[in-house]
């Protein structure tokens, strides 16, 4: 544009020089055309400028008729529809397409005041104040891919855990219709309620999902689910579906397992009605656990020992057993929340067809609380019976067996939407001479017989 | 006439103080969808993503309005009874287990506003006031 400008100028500039040049004097002509010469440094320097400033706004000034991305009202906080409409547009290509990192974060104390702590199969409580019962930071990693999949990663460290991080979720999503939508990858198993959103203590009520029933030793499936949404009426179900398998290697400080799951499927039903959300979740896994201890166990030292069942050999310090259960979950889940009152209840029967090492179980716990403004203090009892096959008569001194009733109360305040804080107490009881939702490994106490337990809690939890 | 001005300005004023306090919310569509009424639970299940589609089979897409603004809490005050926290709370359980994200946000009323006008199956809401004929509402919350 500036060079035919330019020669256009010029041209010009000799027109007249030819015209004038025949009538005026020498002095005269002399006298324009330094004028001229003049004009037309002015206007190339003007030019110069045009240029610098289209150039500035991202605009080819050899060709600024192909682009119109000039923006008006730049500045005045007035832009005009067309500009708004954009922004808005980009706003959804944001939201739609771009890499989403979301976290979430929990840190606060426990304390009981059991002799040695309380060695949950989950968590842990130290004796006293303990930091790292229920610290937990995760780190959520989305892509979306187009409008119809996406792939999720999920890293959680947990303080009980020594903050090693671990992948929860790894998954590509595909939703093949609006209704339909399939994922495979690594996901949280679906028994219950609560047990895909264990780690995310922001999106519950409770500092940690009720000890009755979210004790999850295994908590990963690698596989595939389907998932199926349907509306008839007022009523929302969804319904899904997955199989799968896991492997792991769980060391404990005398033991390492080697656990194995195959044949693991489940199928769970979710119907949502105003304020109401009712489940029924089934799941079956083969499960099976190659046991190295490092050091036997008292069933050695028993006069009453027999073998003890699968026995596979000697280790050079230790014995493997290998144990295998076919393993069935029922469970069924009632919840309410109408903004002010909230309860939940839930309940499950854990089945073992052919087990050696795991034995029946009944479980079930009801929260019941009510949001006053920020506050939400709650209530609630649970129940877990779980009668362990390992028969003192086949040879083990003491059995791992379950039966204690949970009271539990709290109080949640959120602070700022994205950050509450809580406080609990939990009082363990009626523990039948049981140890309890406990493990209790040191050998002293393990003869010791618990009576109640009182774990206090404090937390602070947040999304981000 | 001062006094009766005085009763002016004072009934004016409580009349602005009054409707600020409760600000009417309506869900609009585009002018030539299909929708003409819809109840409060289906706008909850719909922006909750509990469901995609209205009756009929309309798949809807909503559209949300940024964290923190008055017409926002407005909405799920009224219409699902939830303060900003228990939304959050919501959606943190949704996003972080895979079963659902947040509807797009959206800066204000105009932007919802002008991007349901010009997409049949976008649904957004907006301070009453803000309605004109560029969108259709198929409800007001009160």
């Amino acid at each position: 544009m500036a060079l035919i400008v330019q020669r256009v100028i010029l041209a010009l500039l000799l027109c007249i020089y030819g015209i004038y040049s025949v009538a005026l004097t020498d002095e005269e002509i002399e006298r324009r055309f330094q004028q001229l010469e003049q004009e037309n440094a002015l206007l190339k320097e003007k030019l110069k400028r045009v240029d610098k400033i289209l150039k500035s706004q991202g605009i080819d000034p050899e060709n600024p008729l192909l682009v119109q991305t000039v923006v008006p009202g730049k500045g005045n906080g007035d832009p005009n529809t067309s500009s708004r409409l954009d922004f808005a547009y980009k706003k959804i290509n944001d939201d739609l397409s771009r890499v989403k990192f979301q976290s979430f974060l929990s840190a606060g104390l426990s304390y009981n005041d059991e002799e040695n702590g309380l060695d949950h199969r989950f968590f842990g409580f130290n004796e006293n104040a303990d930091f790292n019962s229920d610290g937990v930071l995760g780190l959520q990693i989305d892509f979306r891919i187009n409008n119809k999949a996406k792939t999720v990663v999920q890293i959680v460290g947990n303080a009980w855990d020594q903050w090693d991080p671990n992948i929860q979720w790894a998954y590509l999503a595909y939703d093949v219709t609006d209704q339909f939508s399939v994922r495979a990858g690594r996901m949280r198993l679906p028994f219950y309620l609560y047990s895909e959103s264990l780690d995310v203590g922001y999106s519950y009520p409770w500092v940690r999902p009720p000890m009755t029933l979210y004790t999850p030793e295994i908590a990963n499936y690698d596989g595939f689910d389907a998932t199926y949404w349907i509306r008839s009426g007022d009523v929302s179900h969804r319904i899904s579906a997955f199989v799968g398998g896991y492997a792991f290697l769980e060391n404990d400080h005398r033991q390492s397992s080697q656990v194995m799951g195959d044949d693991v499927f489940g199928l769970n039903w979710t119907a949502y009605w105003n304020d109401w959300t009712y489940r029924l979740a089934y799941a079956h896994g083969e499960s099976t656990a190659d046991i190295a201890m490092e050091r036997p166990p008292r069933m050695i030292a028993n006069p009453n020992n027999r073998r003890p069942p699968n026995l596979m050999g000697k280790r050079r310090r230790g014995i493997r057993i290998q144990a295998s259960d076919v393993i069935e979950y029922y469970s069924t889940a009632l919840a309410y929340d109408d903004g002010n009152w909230l309860a939940i209840f839930e309940a499950a029967a854990v089945d073992v067809s052919e087990g050696n090492f795991i034995a029946d179980e009944v479980q079930g716990v009801a929260t019941l609380g009510y949001h006053i403004g920020a506050i939400t203090p709650y209530i609630g009892y649970g129940r877990e019976y779980y009668k362990d096959s390992l028969d003192p008569k086949r040879g083990f001194a003491r059995t791992n067996n379950r039966d204690y009733k949970l009271s539990f109360a709290g109080l949640r305040y959120d602070i700022v939407p994205g950050i509450s804080a809580k406080i609990e107490w939990n009082h363990i009881y009626d523990l039948e001479g049981t140890t309890g939702p406990f493990e209790i490994h040191d050998e002293i106490l393990r003869e010791r017989d618990l009576d109640a337990v009182d774990i206090y809690t404090f937390l602070i939890d947040a999304v981000f | 006439m001062r006094n009766r001005l005085l009763i002016y300005v004072a009934v004016v004023g409580l009349c602005c103080i009054a409707h600020a306090a409760r600000a009417d919310v309506a869900v609009i569509v585009h002018n030539d969808s299909p929708l003409t009424h819809i109840t409060v639970r289906e706008a909850v299940d719909l922006f909750l993503g509990k469901t995609r589609q209205l009756k009929g089979g309309t798949t809807i897409i909503p559209l949300d309005q940024r964290t923190g603004r008055t017409v926002r809490d407005e909405f799920y005050r009224l219409a699902a009874n939830k303060s900003a926290s228990q939304l959050k709370a919501y959606w943190a359980r949704q996003v972080f287990t895979g079963q659902g994200e947040p509807p797009m946000s959206l800066l204000d009323d105009l932007q919802v506003k002008e991007l349901v006008s010009e997409n049949p199956n976008m649904m957004g809401y907006i301070d009453a006031d803000m309605l004109d004929s560029s969108v259709k509402s198929v409800l007001i919350i009160k």
